[in-house]
């Protein structure tokens, strides 16, 4: 059956655009413009989802997002709202929360058991025995939660965005709309965001049948767009406000993040539903949403229905509904008096009669729950209690609510505001708002439309005026003088349980009466021992008459009950929103692209991606790691160390300035000499090593970790202002490459591109030069930690790559060869160079380290001194050792981290090892007991496996201890 | 400073993969189109992303640092980073009370000199290797691409102002300009980043219907 109406003036749909789709398998047809809802109702069908707990039909209800009736996924995304999900060609989709189908939903078995299973039941029905909680929490977990996640879906990336204006006027509505001109006209940047799909807010549906209202929406927009100072963003939703007019706004597509300079709040009401009998199932629904259905999407909403009215929008309800076709049985007026405007007469015009006084005590179901097919009103006495032994049996298959609204507020409580209870609206109206936050329109408890139109544009004057460009006097807001839009109370008991108060969670108003027995006498602790208002909806439609009910049992006022917060977000935000797109910045050395292109398996050492190792087609990982390195060993290799920090060190105070930092002397380091350089913090823990070179005698070079560069250069600055010394500092890291070329071959292979002097007496070990290497000016280095001879290149990242290259070329004779981090580590574990943060840990002193010896004598003083003085004194929990394994082991190594264990006492940790070396077996690095670390002693370290391998504590280095391989001296 | 090897941007090998053409000019190698130069001039003006980073920058250092170059006849920016131009083109900025950033324009006349002077000067002056990649953001729908880098309000930056922040998670320098007639902003990136930050910003640059154009659009003497 086809409820769409013929074409009206301002629907949404656009006629000419079919679309086929799909819902719980079976194909359908909307129009472009639809929601899902709208063309699920169009196509007659009434039953949407299914309740998250009794498992009960609901149907359209809100059609505004408001409610969780229709959340449906189709395989990829998941929990989308039916209200606010465009329909188009090819959407298949079916509803969450769910068991065999939404039609033969199984589990729609626990309505049958809703006596046993009231508010809090598992808080007492599970916690004993203990033993079987694991069992109910397996069951639970079954039934429990809306949508599945698929975790096989790929990311999908959603842009990051910022934006800024002076106002953020939230709503399109007449009042938003004549905030936002009101303050363009004075000349602020002006940005709109409404969460619907087109401006006017209530203009296109609750007023629609008014004939100034297309006049005042046209005349408004016409205003708007003189002004090329206002933006207007529609299908956005201001998710959520953060301190300083920091907004979060939500499209389809992206969350933007939005810095305003003040806020005016035009976001209307939520239209609230009565608490009767069946209120939950399908063709119960709130007056708005029949307005929605019939204005936005020309879908006549019923075919027979009964309006529950406690205003004037319950009557404009009643006839939208006559206009559209639709038979109105009845109003029943919860007001003993009525209707006082002219609309009550319109009504009676309309041959459509009128209860006053009267409620809707239950909707009678059709089989199955899944529509209605009557109501049975009664009348109420003069206490407001429905007189149930006369009931008034109306057949229909639809019941329009139209009792009340509530702010949409959440963001004025979230910006600082706070509201207060007004009985003049029977409403939350703001009573007090931050600075520079602004409310307007029915948030502010002004409803008729006129006034609505005056308020938003008293409130765009006073924003102006907050931020300086309005001078004038800023009127005052309208006052409401009609009867209040909302009832007091508008909640009928029943004995049967099934009179909703929150949809999302099927709780009942005897679930409320039963928590209040038992002590949830608070509105906080009702709420989280209810969980009303926890759901998907976060309590849009049921937080105020939960705090009515709570109200009256505590005979006390809604001003002394107080109310929850509304917190972030207003509506559900896909986390792939609140993501973004993926920033992980990646550093690359200039060499980055050669090493890819050499088969180089890449690794991330922090930011930095460098090569690990080269692949070889054949060979291991572990295969090719001990070929780089053996032929380093023999021959010469190439290491791209662009990642290692590269700091200068400038001014008549360097020395001083470097004695300070460093544990090491540097006051007659000679001009062209290198020395290692070990800092510590103030409590003389390790934190960074690296060679120091003077280039003049106020000019030095410093290299620092790869991984703590830019902390030391932190640490740099600091301490020159605390000290307030003359020096100059300069992190270089990125901008200078750095090579390191090793290998008995190596001077020869450099020789061939470099005019300086290379030789032993001329360049020997430790020195530091400046040079011209392949025409390019380089800072050279003579540095030894792989144990070789060897040479650090440091030249402009720029040029690098032309270095690198000319080195390969040149060294093509000898047989070089590209090595990676990994044979970079394997080869100075075998000389026993310590890594720091990795041979070291948060609490390692350089006594432990083994390198006390890099701890200037009688120096006064440096960061950490006073600390490692007190240190030197007192006994070593642990030193870091050396430890060989017998290659028969190779096969059950331990790996770093690993524990060692004496007597089954934890006495040590691997911090690096080799399963292979050059040396024929295993090495390691350990921090170790000190009473364990003689040489030759034998330790156990426990692998992942649990089982106990042993290692004998060696003397370091493994490799060359004379160092004559690194320190050669004669010519080669 | 001989250094005649050609500099080669830190992205150099991401736009030869991507077939651009390459032109030496000052030292230095440019893509000069990675399209047509009629698409390349019409993406300019929509949302561009150009590579600079050839042009040759410098970094002076130190408390006499204002002195030397003003003693070299340049005119340097009064307040902290402000910026104003070199005499044959290019970019001077103060990035602190002691010290400047320099970008040179195409040709490199003005650094050349400049930092050959500056190799042997002694005293509080230290010369800082700069090697930043430099990317030009172009076109009517600049903004918007920056927008989703980063939460610095443009609109309210005056020119002549270099701002520092960070674009996709990593530290920049933004300088605003206008480039026929179409707003431009010039990133400097550290250029161990650059391949990071140009795939981020062309990946956005695409979503918003623009795309990446060759220095031949900036600077005509490539062509």
């Amino acid at each position: 059956m086809d409820r769409r109406l013929p074409p009206r003036d301002g629907e949404w749909i656009d006629r000419s655009q079919s679309v086929e789709f799909r819902f719980e398998g079976a194909t359908y047809r909307g129009f472009e413009g639809d929601v899902l809802s709208s063309a699920l109702w169009a196509n007659d069908v009434r039953l949407l989802g299914r309740s998250f707990k009794y498992h009960r039909p609901r149907g359209v209800y809100s059609l505004a997002g408001h409610d969780a009736n229709l959340i449906v996924e189709d395989g990829i995304r998941t929990n989308m709202r039916g209200d606010m999900l465009a329909v188009s060609s090819g959407l298949d989709v079916r509803s969450v929360n769910t068991l065999g189908g939404l039609d033969r939903d199984r589990l729609s078995i626990t309505g049958r058991f809703g006596e046993f299973l009231p508010v809090g039941f598992y808080y007492k029905a599970f916690h004993t025995p203990r033993r079987l909680f694991p069992f109910y929490e397996n069951q639970m977990r079954k039934v429990a939660g809306l949508g599945r996640i698929n975790s096989a879906n790929q990311r999908a990336n959603s842009p990051k965005d910022y934006a800024f204006c002076d106002l953020l006027v939230v709503g399109a509505g007449p009042a938003g709309l004549a905030g936002a001109i009101a303050a363009a006209e004075q000349g602020l940047d002006v940005l709109i965001v409404d969460e619907q799909q087109r401006p006017g807010g209530s203009l296109v549906w609750q007023w629609a049948d008014a004939a100034t209202a297309r006049e005042h929406l046209e005349g408004l927009l016409e205003q708007l767009a003189a002004h090329d100072n206002v933006r207007l963003w529609c299908g956005t939703q201001a998710a959520g406000y953060y301190g300083d007019y920091w907004v979060a706004l939500v499209d389809d597509t992206h969350l933007t993040k939005l810095r305003a300079k003040s806020m005016l709040v035009a976001t209307g009401c939520f239209e609230q539903p009565a608490v009767f009998q069946n209120n939950d199932l399908p063709g119960v629904m709130l007056g708005s949403a029949a307005q929605r259905l019939i204005q936005l999407y020309a879908v006549k909403p019923f075919d027979r229905a009964i309006v529950l009215a406690a205003n004037s929008e319950g009557y404009r309800v009643a006839l939208d509904l006559n206009e559209a076709g639709v038979d109105v049985a009845a109003i029943a007026d919860l007001r003993r008096d009525g209707e006082a405007t002219e609309l009550a007469q319109r009504v009676d015009d309309a041959g459509i009669r009128v209860y006053r006084g009267y409620c809707v005590y239950e909707a009678v179901p059709a089989a199955g729950n899944k529509r209605i097919r009557g109501a049975t009103i009664c009348a109420l006495d003069e206490k407001g209690v429905p007189r149930s032994e006369a009931l008034t049996r109306i057949d229909c298959d639809g019941i329009a609510m139209s009792i009340g609204w509530t702010p949409n507020g959440g963001l004025i409580y979230q910006a600082g505001g706070r509201f207060t209870h007004a009985e003049h609206v029977e409403q939350l109206i703001p009573q007090t708002l931050s600075p520079g936050t602004f409310a307007a329109g029915r948030v502010n408890g002004v409803f008729g439309l006129e006034s609505q139109i005056d308020d938003g544009y008293r409130a765009g004057l006073a924003a102006a005026a907050h931020l300086g460009s309005f001078t004038g006097d800023v009127p005052p807001s309208p006052s409401h003088y009609e009867s209040p839009s909302s009832h007091p109370y508008p909640i009928i008991a029943h004995k049967g349980k099934k009179n909703f108060v929150d949809l999302d969670e099927d709780l009942h108003l005897a679930d409320f009466e039963n928590a209040h027995q038992e002590g949830y006498d608070n509105v906080e602790l009702m709420k989280r021992f209810s969980t009303v208002g926890m759901g998907p909806s976060q309590g849009k439609l049921s937080n105020i008459n939960a705090v009515r009910i709570l109200a009256r049992l505590n005979g006390a006022t809604i001003n002394q009950t107080g109310t929850t917060t509304s917190r972030p977000f207003h509506q559900p935000v896909p986390i792939r929103h609140l993501a973004g797109r993926s920033f992980h910045p990646q550093r690359r050395t200039p060499m980055n692209h050669w090493h890819v292109r050499h088969n180089a398996e890449m690794v991330y050492a922090g930011a930095w991606l460098r090569p690990e190792y080269y692949r070889v087609d054949g060979e291991s990982r572990d295969d090719s790691i001990l070929r780089e390195a053996t032929h380093v060993r023999n021959n010469v290799g190439l290491i791209d160390v662009s990642t290692l920090g590269k700091l200068q060190i400038s001014g008549p105070d360097s020395v001083e300035f470097l004695e300070r930092i460093y544990t090491g002397r540097f006051a007659k380091q000679q001009v062209g000499r290198l020395r290692y350089g070990l800092a510590c913090d103030e409590t003389g823990v390790i934190i960074d090593d690296g060679v120091i070179g003077r280039f003049s005698e106020d000019r030095f070079y410093v290299t620092a970790t790869s991984s703590g560069a830019a902390a030391q250069y932190r640490e740099m600055q600091r301490w020159a202002q605390i000290w307030n010394m003359d020096v100059t500092l300069v992190n270089a890291t990125g901008h200078l490459a750095a090579i390191n070329l090793a290998g008995p071959c190596c001077r020869d292979v450099l020789q061939e591109l470099t005019s300086t002097d290379l030789s032993a007496t001329a360049f020997p070990y430790l020195a530091l030069g400046e040079a011209i290497v392949a025409e390019v000016s380089a800072k050279l280095m003579r540095v030894g930690f792989v144990g070789e001879l060897g040479y650090e290149i440091h030249v402009p990242a720029s040029q690098a790559m032309h270095v690198w290259e000319a080195l390969m070329q040149a060294g093509e004779r000898f047989g070089i060869r590209p090595f990676g981090v990994e044979a970079q580590r394997l080869l100075r574990l075998e000389k026993g160079h310590l890594i720091v943060s990795q041979d070291t840990d948060a609490l390692t002193s350089p006594f432990e380290a083994d390198v006390a010896w890099a701890i200037g004598k009688n120096k006064t003083f440096f960061v950490g001194a006073r600390s490692l003085a007190i240190l030197r004194k007192k006994p070593l929990t642990r030193r870091l050792v050396g430890l060989m394994f017998a290659a028969s082991d190779a096969g059950t190594l331990p790996e770093e981290c690993n524990l060692i264990i004496a007597n089954d006492e934890l006495v040590g940790r691997i911090t690096s090892i080799a399963p292979r070396s050059t040396l024929g077996y295993p090495i390691a690095m350990a921090l170790l007991s000190p009473d364990l670390a003689k040489i030759g002693t034998t330790v156990k370290i426990r692998v992942d496996g649990g089982s106990l391998v042993e290692a004998v504590v060696a003397s370091m280095p493994f490799y060359d201890p004379e160092n004559s391989r690194q320190n050669v001296q004669a010519e080669s | 400073m001989p250094n005649a090897v050609t500099r080669s941007s830190p992205i150099q090998h991401l736009l030869e993969s991507r077939g651009a053409k390459f032109r030496d000019v000052g030292g230095s190698s440019y893509a000069v189109h990675t399209d047509s130069e009629e698409d390349d001039l019409r993406t300019l003006e929509r949302l561009g992303l150009c590579d600079l980073s050839g042009l040759h920058k410098l970094g002076v250092k130190g408390p006499d640092s204002e002195t030397w170059l003003t003693s070299k006849g340049l005119d340097v920016p009064s307040d902290v980073f402000a910026s104003c131009s070199l005499p044959n083109g290019g970019t001077i900025v103060r990035l602190g009370a002691g010290e400047f950033f320099l970008e040179d324009d195409i040709n490199n006349t003005t650094l050349l000199a400049l930092a050959d002077r500056l190799d042997t000067h002694k005293g509080k002056l230290v010369r800082v290797e700069h090697q930043e990649a430099t990317f030009l953001l172009t076109g009517r729908r600049s903004l918007e691409a920056l927008a989703q880098t980063c939460g610095i309000n443009f609109r309210e930056v005056t020119s002549r102002k270099v701002v520092f922040t960070r674009v996709a998670g990593v530290s920049c320098g933004i300088h605003p300009e206008t480039f026929r007639e179409v707003p431009a902003y010039r990133l400097w990136v550290d250029p161990s980043y650059a391949v990071y930050v140009w795939e981020t910003v062309a990946e956005i640059c695409q979503s918003l219907d623009g795309g990446e154009i060759g220095a031949g659009c900036i600077y005509f003497e490539l062509l």
